[in-house]
């Protein structure tokens, strides 16, 4: 019985530990100068690690899963609200994703318009890769003597 | 004399003939000699009247025009692999259409320098259309060329093909007869299996099927791939500069800082772990700064540092799950700052190969150099110039061009970066020659 509530009870356990250091690391990026204080908005876009305010929406067209959608920068994390240009953090109010089976790519772009990065994610090796044409072996003709 | 050092013509693949012993250690596998120098023989007449069995191969000299070089690998240029050679040969043509000889292929030997090499040689069928200007063979045994001018010979006797458009014949000519690049594989690839029952059809239909291999998305390859092996700079790295608690993506940690200079006078700090994390593990500071060698020099011009991240990408698992890629991780992140940042993977994961290191900086550099230098509206200027050139050319260079258009200009920048100085070049020149034009102009 004290096992199975163990069990029962170890993945939230877990789920807090990460949750835990989540935070940590999120509220240390956000150690900035002017920072609002308080921790409830330094996990989530409406900041900027340095404190600036986000716009406010970020629209998302995932050509990879034929869909677009917005969302407000509180709903999503700071690392998805924001990326750091050179010293600068800017607000992503756009961000489009292309892909296949075995790749994805998400561009991330700012309030002017600009590009600030893109990622090219890939799949893991246990999916099937694209393999190349095999490349034959030619074998010998043993019965000819000619 | 070591036959791997002979020069490969530049119309041939580029790749050279893999480095091997001398044909004379072949008869340590017991195999007879069959073919003897033959100094003065008349590689023309070769060219009627192949050799009969036993009798001494041809010296090739100068590569008759009619003449190809199947293989040069002393492995098996041995007449017990003759027919080997001559069934491959046989298949590629006959789903063509095309008749095949088979004393049309034989052993003979090549100058090389002073020496002799000896080489399986074919000559060419005039039924086949024009000779292939790849003269020899690429060594992945694809008979790729071959394919190429048999395709089109076939394509071409087909009575639709008086139906098709034009400028549609122009556009199928070369996407059927690039003769070493890889759309040109995948749209054979993609017309083969359809071929045979052409024939039997009207030829409305032959031309229908004809002129929809053109914008058909499986006629494509995935992605462009094409070998990155065209570096024109070289490249040399600074001694380390120990950097305490540099801030990597994800975490703060001792890193080592080294400045790449290249040729071209282009100077580059990358940035590397001082020690790598547990259980990842990641391409060398060395191999990163290949990559960059291999950039074409615009996009090399954007780049300022690169990071070999100490752990992996932390939005990872976000992304993950939010795009429905259960396990994907990032390898490459471009910046607008131009850093360009590549993650580590676990260690029990294959590190991404040469070619996808180099071409993956090529295309994630293109987004950034298409973005800065045209603008953020892709549907103005220089954005504008490129739809147009994509609709002239019909063509893209991969399925995955066809996502959008950044990832069109991307994935034609990659091409363009990987094939430059190679005959694949102008193959790509002829499929895409609008955006290759501009490309040209762009990024000289
Ligand atoms: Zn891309």
């Amino acid at each position: 019985m004290r096992q199975a509530w163990l069990a029962g009870a170890l993945p939230w356990v877990m789920c807090l530990v990460v949750a835990c250091n989540a935070g940590f690391a999120v509220a240390n990026q956000g150690a900035g100068a002017g920072a609002p204080a308080g921790g409830t908005h330094m996990t989530n876009g409406t900041f900027s690690p340095a404190g600036d305010r986000h716009p406010g929406r970020i629209h998302t067209v995932d050509r990879a899963n034929a869909r677009e959608y917005d969302e407000a920068a509180e709903e999503v994390s700071q690392r998805e609200a924001w990326v750091k240009v050179g010293d600068t953090w800017k607000a992503v109010v756009r961000v489009e994703v292309v892909g296949d089976a075995g790749r994805l790519e998400i561009r991330r772009f700012g309030n002017d318009g600009s590009l600030l990065e893109t990622t090219t994610m890939v799949a893991p090796p246990s999916a099937p890769p694209a393999r190349p044409t095999p490349v034959p072996v030619p074998t010998p003709d043993r019965g000819s003597d000619d | 004399m070591d036959i791997g050092q002979a020069k490969v013509p530049k119309e041939s693949g580029g790749v050279p003939t893999k480095k091997t012993s001398s044909p004379a250690r072949t008869g340590n596998r017991g195999i007879r000699e069959q073919v003897r120098s033959t100094e003065g023989y008349d590689a023309q007449a070769a060219l009627l009247r192949p050799p009969t069995p036993g009798e001494a191969g041809p010296t090739v000299k100068d590569l008759p025009a009619g003449v190809l070089i199947l293989s040069s690998d002393p492995q098996y240029t041995d007449k017990q692999y003759l027919s080997w050679f001559r069934d491959q040969v046989k298949a590629k043509v006959a789903c063509w259409g095309g008749a095949f000889d088979p004393a049309s292929v034989y052993l003979a030997q090549k100058s090389v320098g002073p020496d002799k090499q000896r080489v399986i040689a074919m000559n060419w069928t005039a039924s086949w259309g024009t000779v292939p200007s790849t003269k020899e063979m690429p060594p992945d045994f694809s008979w790729s060329p071959i394919d190429a001018r048999a395709a089109v010979a076939g394509v071409h006797a087909l009575p639709g093909w008086a139906e098709v458009r034009a400028e549609n014949q122009g556009i199928l000519d070369n996407m059927l007869g690039g003769e070493l690049n890889l759309v040109s594989r995948a749209a054979r690839d993609e017309l083969r299996p359809k071929f045979p029952g052409l024939p039997s059809k009207p030829p409305k239909d032959q031309a229908a099927t004809l002129e929809g291999l053109i914008g058909s998305q499986d006629a494509l390859p995935a992605l462009s791939t094409e070998e990155v092996s065209t570096s024109s700079v070289t490249f040399t790295l600074s001694a380390p500069v120990a950097v305490k608690d540099y801030e990597f993506r994800g975490k703060k940690a001792d890193a080592e800082k080294y400045t790449a200079s290249f040729s071209d006078g282009t100077r580059i700090e990358i940035v590397a772990p001082k020690a790598p994390e547990a259980g990842l593990h990641s391409h060398s500071v060395a191999e990163a700064a290949d990559a960059l060698a291999n950039l074409p020099a615009r996009n090399r011009a954007r780049v300022q540092r690169v990071v070999l991240n100490v752990v992996t990408n932390p939005d990872d698992p976000t992304w993950a799950a939010k795009y429905h890629r259960p396990g994907f991780h990032s390898y490459m992140t471009a910046g607008a700052s131009g850093e360009v940042t590549i993650y580590p993977d676990a260690v029990s994961n294959p590190l991404p190969d040469a070619n996808v290191r180099r071409g993956s900086m090529i295309h994630e550099t293109g987004h950034v150099w298409s973005y800065q230098e045209w603008g953020t509206d892709t549907t103005k200027g220089k954005w504008a110039e490129w739809k147009k050139c994509m609709d002239s050319d019909k063509v893209s260079v991969s399925r995955y061009a066809t996502a959008d258009i950044a990832e069109d200009v991307a994935e034609t920048v990659r091409a363009y970066g990987s094939t430059k100085g190679r005959p694949q070049y102008n193959e790509y020149k002829a499929l895409v020659p609008k955006r290759w034009a501009m490309l040209e102009k762009e990024l000289q």
